[in-house]
C-alpha cells in the first residue's frame, strides 16, 4: 500500500442543500402574535409564550418585582396546588419552564406531540387561573432572599450582576432580575396580585410553537385556549446613559479568591440593522469563538487563562460589550495589559484572511443554528425581541458576505474603546492591588457585589 | 418504539479500529465522534489528572496540522467541537456540513497516528497553565467546588480507579513531563482501542472508502493493561467537616452502588429521582416544600465501568441545624422503605425518563455520542430501547430492595461549613 500523502487538505465535496425552515405568522382575533414553524421529523412540540415585561420595568422601589412574580405565577392553578400542578406536567413527560429576564418573561415547554393539548390546558390554567396563595408566597420570597444571600459564593456570577451595574448606571438594566433584597423584602402578595392584573394580563403576548402539527389544528387549539388578553403593550421608558470618559478600575474583594475574574468593557449603541453584520464579524475575530485573537494571545499563548470570550450583549433597548475571563490572582495584571492591547491592536482593522475565515465560519455553520426545536424557537423570538424585517434570516449570509475591511475597521473604531472602558475585577484585593496599581489607570474604586460603592 | 430503533452499520478496520456509520439526512449535517477507552481511571497516583491533560494536548497540533490548526479548520468550514474525558473514556467530537466530512477524517485520523513528531515542551508548558486555570475556575473558585474532590477520595479504597478527579491534583498538573505524554499516548490511544462513529447526511460507499484512506495505515500498538480493583463496601459511616468561602452549610450523604449497566443500575436512578430528582419528589415536598429547612436537595447516581456511589446533596437554610437534615434525609429513605413507592411516582418518573429519550433524538451530536457510548458498555450501538426499557420495568419492588440494600448500608458524609 502507498502511503498517503498527509499534506493534502481536503478539500470540501459538493455543497449539500439547506433550506430555511418556513415561519409563518397569523394575527389572532384576539390581536396576539402567533410564530409558527411546521417541523415533523419527530413527534413533539416546542411551544413559547413571550411577554415584554421583564425586570427592568420594576419600580424603582421593588426591584425584584417581576422574578417573584415569575417564581409564584405556577405554583399552583385552577384547583391544583403548587406540587400538583408540577406533576401534571411530569406525568405528561412535558419539561416546562418560566423565565424572567431584563426583557422578558416568558413560559416554555417541550412536549410529546400527544400530549401537546393537555400541556397547553396547563399553561391556560397558569395563565388565567394561579392560586397566588400566601404560603406559597411566603415561601418563595424566602427561597429568592436566600438565593440572594448565595450571591457572594460566585464570583462568575458577582462580575455578571456587577458589570451590568456600573456600565447602566441609573437605567432599569443595571439591575440584577432577582432584585434588591431590602425591596424584597417589603413585597406583598397584594403587589403581585395587582401585577397580574395590571401588567401582566394587559401586555399581549407573542407564541412560538414549533413542532409536529398542522396549521389549523394549531389555530385551533391556541385560538380557543387564550381568549382573554387584551390591550396594548406599554410604552418603555428610555433613560439615557453617559458613556465614560476615561478608562476606570473597579474592584470587587472577594476574599480569599484564588482566581480574578474580569470584565473589561462599556455600553454600545441599540442594535441596528445598518452596523450589525459588521460587529458581527468583527467580533467574531476578536473574541467571538475559539479561534479568535483574544483566545489566542490569553489562551494558546500565555495561558494566562481557561478561556476569554468578547460579546456584544443586545437587550431590547440597550446594548453593553465586553470581553470576560477568568484568570489566577499571579496573572490578573498580565492579563489585563493583554487584553486592552488587544483592544487596542483590533482599531487598526483585521486582515483579508481573518475576514475571510469569520465569513467562512459564520456562513458555513449557518444551518446548524436550526437544528433542534429550542434552537428554531430562540432564533424566532430574537428577531422578534430586536423587531428584524421578515426577510432577516433569508437575507443573513448575503448581508455577512458584503461586509467589507474597511467596515470592519470603521465597526472596530466605532464600538470598542479601550480608553473609555470599565475594567471589572472580582478577586482578592490583597493579591492583586499592586498589580492594578502598576497598570496606570489611576485610582482604583473598590465597589460591593452590586455595584455599590463602599 | 420504532424511533428508538437506530439502524447503523458496525465494522472495523485490520487495526482494529471500530467504525459504526448511522445515515440520518434531515440536515446537511454530520456528526464525527471517536471514544478512546482511556479516561482517569487508567492513571496512577502522582500522575493524576493526565487522560485530560492529554485530551488538551491532541488539539496542540499533530505532524501535519499545526498547532492551533486542528480548531481554525474546523470552525472556518463551519463546524463546532470539543472533547471531555470522564473517569472511563475520552471523546473527540465535532459536527460540520456534510461536504466537509473528509476534513474532520484527515484531522482526527492525523491525530491518531502522528501525534507525537509535532509533540514539544512549549506546547506541554503551555497546556499546563490552560488546565491549571481551568482547575481553578471549574473546582477551586467555585462554591463547594471540592466537594466531589473530597467525596471521591475518601469513599472509594485507596488505589481505586476512581479515587482521585478526573481533573487532576494541582501538583500532578504542574509535574507531568513530555515523556509522561508520549507514554500517555502510546500506551492508549491505538486504533485498536478506539471506535469511530459518523452520524448524519453521508454517502456509505464514499465514507467507507475514506475511513479506509485516512485510518488504515495507523499502526495498532500494544494497549496497557486496564486497571484492577476490587468490589469494596464501606466498613463504617466515614464523617468529613470541611470549613470553606460559602454562605450556608451543605450536607452530602453517600453511598458506593454497582457498575453502570448491571442490575440495580437504573432502579438506583429512579429511587434518585423518586427521592430527590424533581420539585415534587420526596425530600423536595418535605424539606423544601413544607418545612422549609434546605434551599435545596438533589439525588443521583454516577455509575461507571468500575463502580458507583449514589449522593443527596442538601444546602441547609440560615438559622437550621444540620442534624435536622440529615434525620430528615433518614426518615425519608425509610419511609420509602417501609411503604414503597405510589404508581404515580413511578409513573412521574417513567414518563419523565421516556420522554427525554426522544427529545435527545433532536441533535446529531448527541446521537453519536449516545451510540459510542452503548457501544462502550454494552458492545450494542442500537441499545436505545433496551436502555428505555431498563428503566420502565422497574417496579415498586425494586425500588424496595435497592433502598434498602444500598441505604442502609454505612455511608460516607461530608458537610461543608461556612469558615
Amino acid at each position: 500500500m502507498t502511503k498517503l500523502n498527509r499534506e493534502f487538505i481536503p478539500k470540501p465535496f459538493v455543497k449539500g442543500s439547506f433550506s430555511l425552515p418556513k415561519i409563518e405568522e397569523f394575527e389572532t382575533s384576539n390581536s396576539y402574535k402567533i410564530i409558527f414553524i411546521h417541523k415533523k421529523n419527530l413527534p413533539i412540540i416546542r411551544f413559547s409564550y413571550v411577554l415584554e415585561l421583564g425586570s427592568r420595568f420594576d419600580p424603582a422601589n421593588k426591584k425584584g418585582l417581576a422574578n417573584l412574580f415569575g417564581m409564584i405565577l405556577d405554583e399552583g392553578a385552577g384547583g391544583l396546588n403548587s406540587l400538583e400542578l408540577k406533576e401534571e406536567f411530569q406525568l405528561l413527560g412535558t419539561n416546562f419552564s418560566l423565565n424572567t429576564t431584563k426583557d422578558s418573561i416568558s413560559f416554555s415547554f417541550l412536549s410529546l406531540k400527544e400530549n401537546f393539548g393537555r400541556s397547553l390546558d396547563l399553561v391556560n390554567l397558569i395563565l388565567n387561573e394561579p392560586n397566588f396563595s400566601d404560603k406559597d408566597f411566603e415561601r418563595e420570597k424566602r427561597k429568592v432572599l436566600t438565593s440572594h444571600q448565595q450571591i457572594q459564593d460566585s464570583a462568575d456570577i458577582i462580575a455578571d450582576i456587577c458589570f451590568d451595574s456600573l456600565v447602566f448606571k441609573n437605567n432599569n438594566y443595571a439591575f440584577p432580575s432577582i432584585g434588591v433584597k431590602e425591596h424584597i423584602e417589603k413585597l406583598t402578595l397584594t403587589d403581585l396580585k395587582k401585577y397580574f392584573k395590571n401588567k401582566f394580563k394587559k401586555t399581549i403576548p407573542y407564541l412560538i410553537i414549533v413542532g409536529d402539527i398542522e396549521r389549523d389544528e394549531l389555530l385551533n387549539s391556541v385560538e380557543n385556549k387564550f381568549l382573554s388578553i387584551k390591550g396594548p403593550n406599554e410604552a418603555v421608558n428610555k433613560s439615557n446613559i453617559l458613556e465614560l470618559k476615561k478608562t476606570q478600575i473597579y474592584i470587587v474583594n472577594k476574599k480569599g479568591s484564588v482566581q480574578s475574574e474580569i470584565k473589561i468593557g462599556h455600553l454600545n449603541n441599540k442594535r441596528s440593522e445598518r452596523d450589525f453584520y459588521s460587529k458581527v464579524l468583527l467580533n467574531t475575530i476578536f473574541g467571538g469563538q475559539f479561534s479568535s485573537r483574544l483566545n489566542h494571545n490569553l489562551r494558546e499563548q500565555k495561558g494566562y487563562t481557561y478561556g476569554i470570550h468578547s460579546g456584544f450583549y443586545y437587550y431590547k433597548d440597550a446594548t453593553a460589550f465586553n470581553i470576560s475571563t477568568s484568570v489566577s490572582s499571579e496573572n490578573t495584571g498580565n492579563a489585563i495589559k493583554e487584553i486592552i492591547s488587544e483592544m487596542n491592536k483590533i482599531e487598526d482593522g483585521v486582515t483579508t484572511e481573518e475576514l475571510k475565515f469569520a465569513k467562512s465560519s459564520i456562513c458555513k455553520r449557518f444551518p446548524l443554528n436550526f437544528e433542534t426545536y429550542g434552537q428554531i424557537a430562540s432564533n424566532v423570538s430574537n428577531k422578534i425581541k430586536h423587531n428584524l424585517p421578515n426577510n432577516y434570516f433569508n437575507d443573513y449570509l448575503k448581508k455577512i458576505n458584503k461586509v467589507t475591511l474597511d467596515e470592519i475597521k470603521k465597526a472596530a473604531v466605532k464600538n470598542i474603546h479601550p480608553n473609555k472602558s470599565i475594567i471589572l475585577v472580582v478577586g482578592d484585593k490583597e493579591k492583586i492591588e499592586k498589580q492594578l496599581v502598576d497598570l496606570n489607570f489611576g485610582e482604583i474604586i473598590e465597589v460591593g457585589i452590586f455595584g455599590n460603592k463602599l | 418504539m420504532d424511533l428508538l430503533n437506530i439502524d447503523y452499520e458496525k465494522y472495523s478496520l485490520k487495526n482494529g479500529l471500530n467504525v459504526i456509520l448511522y445515515q440520518k439526512k434531515d440536515l446537511p449535517v454530520i456528526a464525527v465522534n471517536i471514544w478512546y477507552k482511556v479516561g482517569s481511571a487508567n492513571e496512577v497516583k502522582g500522575k493524576t489528572g493526565i487522560a485530560h491533560l492529554f485530551e488538551h494536548m491532541m488539539f496542540q497540533g499533530s505532524k501535519h496540522v499545526a498547532k492551533e490548526k486542528h480548531f481554525n479548520f474546523i470552525q472556518e468550514a463551519g463546524g463546532t467541537l470539543n472533547a471531555s474525558t470522564s473517569f472511563d473514556r475520552t471523546n473527540y467530537y465535532e459536527k460540520l456540513p456534510s461536504n466537509y466530512l473528509e476534513l474532520a477524517l484527515w484531522l482526527e485520523s492525523d491525530r491518531m497516528g502522528f501525534f507525537l513528531p509535532a509533540l514539544d515542551e512549549i506546547k506541554l508548558e503551555n497546556q499546563r497553565e490552560v488546565v491549571s486555570n481551568e482547575r481553578l475556575q471549574r473546582y477551586d473558585n467555585q462554591p463547594y467546588g471540592l466537594a466531589w474532590e473530597t467525596i471521591i477520595t475518601n469513599l472509594f479504597p485507596k488505589n481505586h480507579p476512581y479515587s482521585w478527579p478526573t481533573i487532576g491534583f494541582m501538583n500532578d498538573i504542574k509535574s507531568y513531563t513530555l515523556n509522561d505524554v508520549s507514554n500517555f499516548f502510546k500506551s492508549y490511544y491505538s486504533p485498536s482501542n478506539a471506535t469511530l462513529v459518523i452520524a448524519g447526511d453521508f454517502e456509505t460507499d464514499k465514507t467507507k472508502e475514506l475511513i479506509n484512506k485516512y485510518f488504515s495505515e495507523i499502526k495498532r500498538t500494544d494497549i496497557k493493561q486496564t486497571p484492577s480493583f476490587k468490589k469494596f463496601k464501606l466498613k463504617e459511616n466515614i464523617s468529613i467537616h470541611r470549613k470553606e468561602k460559602v454562605q450556608l452549610e451543605r450536607i452530602y450523604l453517600v453511598w458506593p452502588t454497582g457498575k453502570v449497566f448491571t442490575e440495580d443500575d437504573a432502579k438506583i436512578d429512579i429511587l434518585g429521582d423518586i427521592l430527590a430528582g424533581s420539585k415534587t419528589a420526596r425530600l423536595n415536598e418535605q424539606l423544601v416544600h413544607k418545612l422549609e429547612i434546605v434551599q435545596d436537595i438533589q439525588a443521583f447516581q454516577i455509575s461507571g465501568k468500575y463502580g458507583g456511589a449514589f449522593l443527596i446533596s442538601a444546602t441547609v437554610k440560615p438559622g437550621v441545624k444540620v442534624d435536622k437534615i440529615r434525620k430528615e434525609i433518614f426518615k425519608g429513605i425509610n419511609k420509602l422503605i417501609a411503604d414503597g413507592p405510589s404508581e404515580k411516582e413511578l409513573l412521574k418518573s417513567k414518563n419523565g425518563i421516556r420522554s427525554q429519550f426522544i427529545y435527545s433524538l433532536q441533535n446529531i451530536d448527541t446521537l453519536a455520542d449516545q451510540l459510542n457510548n452503548y457501544n462502550y458498555y454494552l458492545n450494542e450501538p442500537n441499545s436505545f430501547s433496551y436502555d428505555l426499557n431498563r428503566y420502565t420495568s422497574v417496579s415498586k419492588r425494586d425500588i424496595i430492595n435497592v433502598a434498602e440494600k444500598y441505604l442502609q448500608s454505612p455511608h460516607l458524609e461530608l458537610i461543608i461549613l461556612p469558615e
